[in-house]
C-alpha cells in the first residue's frame, strides 16, 4: 500500500487522552504516508498545543458549527487520503497494527466501503462494561476473526437483514476508516448524533461491504457515578430515537427479563475470569445496578418526546432539554407497512428460483431394463381423500408388490404441513393404500433414484433439477393449466410441458393434447377402480334418486351447471330427489335436497348402489368418481365433450353425455328415468368397462411406460425443447 | 466343432454376468430402502426429540414440576425409612 492515509479526529477539549491518543497514532507502522488532522471546534484545555506537538493538521471550526455527521463529512473534504480513518479524542489505538488492520480490512472483500475494529474498556473501567463490549463485539466474526456485512438481496437474505438490521448496520465512528470513493457517493448524514449507524446503513443498502476487523482495536470507555451513567445513556436513546425512530422495548417483565439476561451474562463473564465468593456477589450487585440503571436510561431517553423540558434537562448529560425528531428518510429495506407482509418463505420462490429455463438433469446411462427399479415421488401435501393421491399410492403399492422400490418425498412450498415423514406415512396406510415407501417433508433426503416422478405441477419445478437420475417422468393426472384463469399460475403451469419431461397421461384425450399442443412423449395409463370397495348391483334402485358430484370448489366439475339441469328437471318431473357429496362446504343450491359433504368411500358406494343415476361432470380429464359409479352399476350422466368421449364413446355405450345445457342435462336424466332397461344395460356395460381398468392393468403400463423410457436413454441429456430456446 | 463350442462359452460367462449384475442391482435397491429407512428413522428420533424438549421446556410442565416431586418423595418414602431405620441401628443390613 502507498500513498496518504489519513487519521482523522473531532477534538472538543479532550486533553486527558488527546496526547496518548496521537502518540499511539504516530506509532502505526504502515507503508504509507500518514497524514493526521485533527479538526477543533473550541477547545480551551490546552487540546489544541498537544495536537500541534503531534504534528497534526489542524482545522477549526466553530463551536456551533460542528454536527457529528456535518463535521465529519468536512474531514473527509479536508483529508488528503484516499482512506480516512476516524477516532475520538479518548479512543487510544491498542497496538502499532491498528491502522494496518483497518487498512487490511478493505482486501477482505471485494467492494468493501468501511472497515471498523473493536473497542477495549480502559483498565479501571468495570467488568459491567468490560463484559458488555466482548458480548457486543463478539457478534462479529466472534470477536476474533474477520467478519464481512454485506447485504444479500435474496428474499432470504433481505428477511435475514429485516430480522437483526443493527447487526449489519452497526458502524462506530470512534474507530472505523472509511473508503473515499465509498463516501463520494455515500457521505455521512448531516445529523446531530447516530451518523455511524446511518452511513453503515447506507453504505449497505448503496451495496458496499462493511467489514470487522478483531486487530484494529482502540482503547475508549467512559467512567460515570450511577446518575452519570442514566445520564449518558438518555442522551444516547434521545439521539436514536430523533435519528433512528428508535424506541427500546419496555415492560414490566420484558425489562425484568432483559435485567436477568444480562445479569446471567454477566455471571457466566466473571466466573470465567475467575471471580467467586464474596467478590462475585458484590461483582454481581454491581452489574445489576448498571443494567437497570442502563434500561432506564434507554427507555425514558427513547420516549424522551413524553417527558417535560424540566426532565429531560435534569436527565440529560448534555443539559439539553429539547426533543427533536428528524426527518430521516426511512431505509426503503427496512421499511414497514401494515399492508405489506415481506416473507422470506414466500410461496412461489420455488418457481423463480427455476430459473432461466432449463431441461431435465439427467445421469447418462446404458439403457438396461431389466430388474427391480428404485423411484422417487415427487408429490404435494394432501388431504384424506384426494382422488390424485389416491392414484399416485396406489401405483406404488402396486409397484412395491411387483419388487420395485420407492420412496415418496413431499414437496409443500406453501407450508401446508406440519406433521414429519413417519406421521403421513401412517396416514397413507390407514387412509389409502398400504404402501412401504418412506416418506420424507422436502427435498432435502433426496439421494439417487433411477426415475424420479414428477405428481402435479409445482412437484415439476424441483424434480427436474434431481440429481443422480437415470430419468425424469412427468405423471400428467389432468390438464393443469385449465385450473387456473389467465394468470402466473397458467403460465408457471405450462412452463412445466416444456421442461423435457417424458410424460405418462391419464387418458387418451389428455396424451393427445401432451402431443400434439407441446410435442410430447407420452404414455397412457388407464386408472384402476377399486371393484372391491365399488361391487356392482343390479338391484332394484330407488326411483327418481340422483347422486350428484358437487365438489363446487374444483370448477372443472361444473358444478353449478349441474345444479341448473337438475333445477330444470326438478321442474318438469315430480318425485326426483337430490343428494349431493364431495364437498366439505356448505352448498346454495336452488332446490332442496341433502348435501352429504365429505363421505368414506363405503357410505359413498352406498349411495351408488340405490341412487337411480348419478351425475359427475369432467371439463378436463375423466374423474375417479365417473369409474367409481360405473363400478356400482349406476347410470351416469357425463357431459358431451371430447375429452370424455375419448374415454367413454358415443352417448348411450358407457354413459349418457349430455349437451352442456340445462335443458341438455334434463333430458339425459330423463331419458335414464324413462328406459330403465336401457339405462341398466348401459350400466352392464360400463361395469364390464371398468372390470379391466384394473389397478394390476395401471401397474402393467406403468412398469412398460417406466421400461421404455429407460430403454431409450435422453441422446443429450442437456438439450433443451424447442420452445425453451425460442 | 470349435466355434459352437467358442459361442457356448462366451454365452455362458455373458449369463454369468448378467446374474452377477442382477445381484448386485439388487444389493443396490437394498441398500437404497436401507438408506431411506434409515433417514427416516433419523427424522422420527429428532421429531420426537424435539417434542420432548417442548414439553419439558413448556410453562405447564414447569408449573406442576412440585406435584411431580411430591410423587416422587412420596415413592422414596418407604425407601428412605428403611435407610433411616439402618443409619440409626448402626447395622449393616442382614442378606436376605
Amino acid at each position: 500500500m502507498t500513498g496518504i492515509v489519513t487519521v482523522a479526529i473531532p477534538v472538543l477539549n479532550g486533553a486527558e487522552y488527546l496526547d496518548e491518543v496521537l502518540s499511539a497514532v504516530r506509532r502505526q507502522v504502515i507503508d504509507a504516508e500518514l497524514e493526521l488532522l485533527v479538526v477543533d471546534s473550541g477547545s480551551d484545555d490546552g487540546s489544541l498545543e498537544i495536537a500541534q506537538r503531534h504534528q497534526a493538521r489542524i482545522h477549526e471550526i466553530p463551536k456551533i458549527e460542528f454536527t457529528h455527521g456535518g463535521t465529519r463529512n468536512l474531514i473527509m473534504e479536508l483529508a488528503q487520503g484516499d482512506r480516512v480513518a476516524f477516532l475520538t479524542q479518548d479512543a487510544t489505538p491498542a497496538g502499532d497494527r491498528w491502522l494496518a488492520s483497518l487498512l487490511e480490512g478493505f482486501d477482505a472483500a471485494p467492494g468493501v466501503g468501511v472497515v471498523f475494529g473493536p473497542h477495549e474498556t480502559r483498565p479501571k473501567a468495570s467488568h459491567v462494561l468490560k463484559a458488555e463490549m466482548e458480548r457486543h463485539f463478539a457478534n462479529w466474526g466472534g470477536g476474533a476473526e474477520i467478519d464481512v456485512q454485506s447485504i444479500d438481496r435474496s428474499p432470504q437474505g433481505l428477511s435475514a437483514y429485516r430480522a437483526e438490521p443493527w447487526r449489519f448496520t452497526f458502524l462506530s465512528s470512534v474507530n472505523c476508516c472509511l473508503d473515499r470513493e465509498a463516501w463520494q457517493s455515500v457521505p455521512f448524514r448531516e445529523v446531530p448524533y447516530a451518523e455511524d449507524q446511518l452511513l453503515g446503513r447506507d453504505l449497505l443498502e448503496a451495496g458496499y461491504a462493511k467489514v470487522f476487523h478483531p486487530d484494529a482495536r482502540v482503547l475508549h470507555s467512559h467512567h460515570y457515578r450511577s446518575f452519570g451513567f442514566l445520564r449518558r445513556y438518555f442522551d444516547e436513546y434521545r439521539g436514536l430515537r430523533e435519528v433512528l425512530g428508535y424506541r427500546e422495548p419496555a415492560g414490566p417483565l420484558r425489562t425484568l427479563r432483559s435485567i436477568r439476561t444480562l445479569y446471567r451474562s454477566d455471571k457466566a463473564w466473571l466466573r470465567r475470569h475467575g471471580i467467586r465468593g464474596a467478590r462475585l456477589a458484590w461483582a454481581l450487585a454491581g452489574s445489576l445496578r448498571h443494567h437497570t440503571i442502563r434500561l432506564t436510561g434507554a427507555i425514558l431517553g427513547s420516549r424522551a418526546g413524553r417527558l417535560p423540558p424540566g426532565v429531560r434537562r435534569i436527565l440529560s448529560l448534555e443539559r439539553r432539554s429539547t426533543f427533536e425528531p428528524l426527518p430521516v428518510e426511512e431505509s426503503p429495506l427496512l421499511r414497514s407497512d401494515p399492508l405489506v407482509d415481506v416473507r422470506a418463505d414466500w410461496g412461489w420462490e420455488f418457481v423463480r428460483r427455476a430459473y432461466p429455463a432449463r431441461d431435465v438433469l439427467l445421469d447418462p446411462h446404458s439403457g438396461r431394463t431389466r430388474g427391480a427399479t428404485t423411484s422417487a415421488w415427487i408429490v404435494p401435501p394432501w388431504g384424506i381423500g384426494s382422488g390424485g393421491h389416491a392414484v399416485i399410492f396406489r401405483l406404488i403399492a402396486e409397484l412395491e408388490r411387483r419388487g420395485h422400490s420407492c420412496a415418496i418425498f413431499v414437496f409443500d412450498p406453501f407450508g401446508w404441513n406440519a406433521r414429519p415423514g413417519a406421521d403421513l406415512r401412517q396416514e397413507i396406510r390407514e387412509h389409502f393404500t398400504p404402501v412401504e415407501a418412506q416418506v420424507f417433508v422436502g427435498l432435502e433426503d433426496f439421494d439417487s433414484a433411477d426415475i424420479a416422478v414428477a405428481t402435479n405441477w409445482w412437484t415439476a419445478y424441483p424434480t427436474r433439477d434431481l440429481p443422480r437420475c437415470r430419468e425424469k417422468v412427468y405423471l400428467v393426472q389432468d390438464y393443469e393449466p385449465s385450473f387456473y384463469p389467465a394468470s402466473a399460475e397458467e403460465l408457471w403451469t405450462e412452463a412445466t410441458y416444456r421442461m423435457g419431461y417424458r410424460c405418462i397421461a391419464y387418458t387418451p384425450w389428455l396424451a393427445d393434447l401432451l402431443r400434439d399442443q407441446y410435442q410430447l412423449e407420452v404414455a397412457e395409463l388407464d386408472c384402476g377402480t377399486d371393484l372391491d370397495t365399488y361391487p356392482f348391483s343390479d338391484e332394484e334402485r330407488e326411483p327418481g334418486l340422483i347422486a350428484v358430484y358437487a365438489r363446487r370448489e374444483t370448477p372443472r366439475r361444473a358444478v353449478e351447471l349441474a345444479f341448473a339441469g337438475l333445477a330444470t328437471l326438478l321442474e318438469r318431473r315430480p318425485g326426483v330427489r337430490v343428494v349431493l357429496f364431495g364437498s366439505p362446504f356448505p352448498q346454495t343450491v336452488p332446490f332442496p335436497c341433502r348435501n352429504l359433504g365429505v363421505v368414506p368411500p363405503s357410505e359413498l358406494a352406498a349411495l351408488y348402489r340405490r341412487a337411480s343415476a348419478g351425475v359427475v361432470f369432467s371439463l378436463t380429464n375423466l374423474s375417479l368418481v365417473t369409474q367409481e359409479m360405473m363400478a356400482s352399476g349406476l347410470p351416469v350422466v357425463e357431459l358431451d365433450r371430447q375429452n370424455v368421449r375419448s374415454v367413454l364413446g358415443t352417448s348411450g355405450d358407457l354413459a349418457t353425455l349430455a349437451e352442456p345445457t340445462p335443458d341438455g342435462i334434463a333430458d339425459a336424466l330423463e331419458a335414464i328415468f324413462d328406459d330403465r332397461a336401457r339405462a341398466m344395460e348401459m350400466a352392464g356395460r360400463a361395469r364390464a368397462f371398468v372390470e379391466q381398468r384394473t389397478w394390476n392393468r395401471a401397474c402393467d403400463e406403468l412398469e412398460q411406460a417406466f421400461a421404455d423410457f429407460l430403454a431409450s436413454p435422453r441422446a443429450n441429456p442437456e438439450r433443451r425443447s424447442l420452445a425453451l430456446r425460442t | 466343432m470349435a466355434e459352437p463350442s467358442r459361442r457356448n462359452d462366451t454365452d455362458e460367462r455373458a449369463s454369468r454376468a448378467e446374474a452377477a449384475l442382477e445381484e448386485v442391482l439388487a444389493e443396490r435397491n437394498r441398500l437404497w430402502e436401507e438408506l431411506h429407512r434409515q433417514r427416516a428413522d433419523e427424522h422420527e428420533a429428532a421429531y420426537y426429540r424435539q417434542l420432548y424438549h417442548q414439553v419439558v421446556s413448556s410453562r405447564s410442565w414447569k408449573l406442576t414440576a412440585p406435584l411431580r416431586s411430591a410423587k416422587w418423595f412420596v415413592r422414596q418414602v418407604p425407601e428412605l425409612a428403611r435407610r433411616l431405620r439402618r443409619f440409626l441401628s448402626h447395622r449393616p443390613q442382614a442378606p436376605r
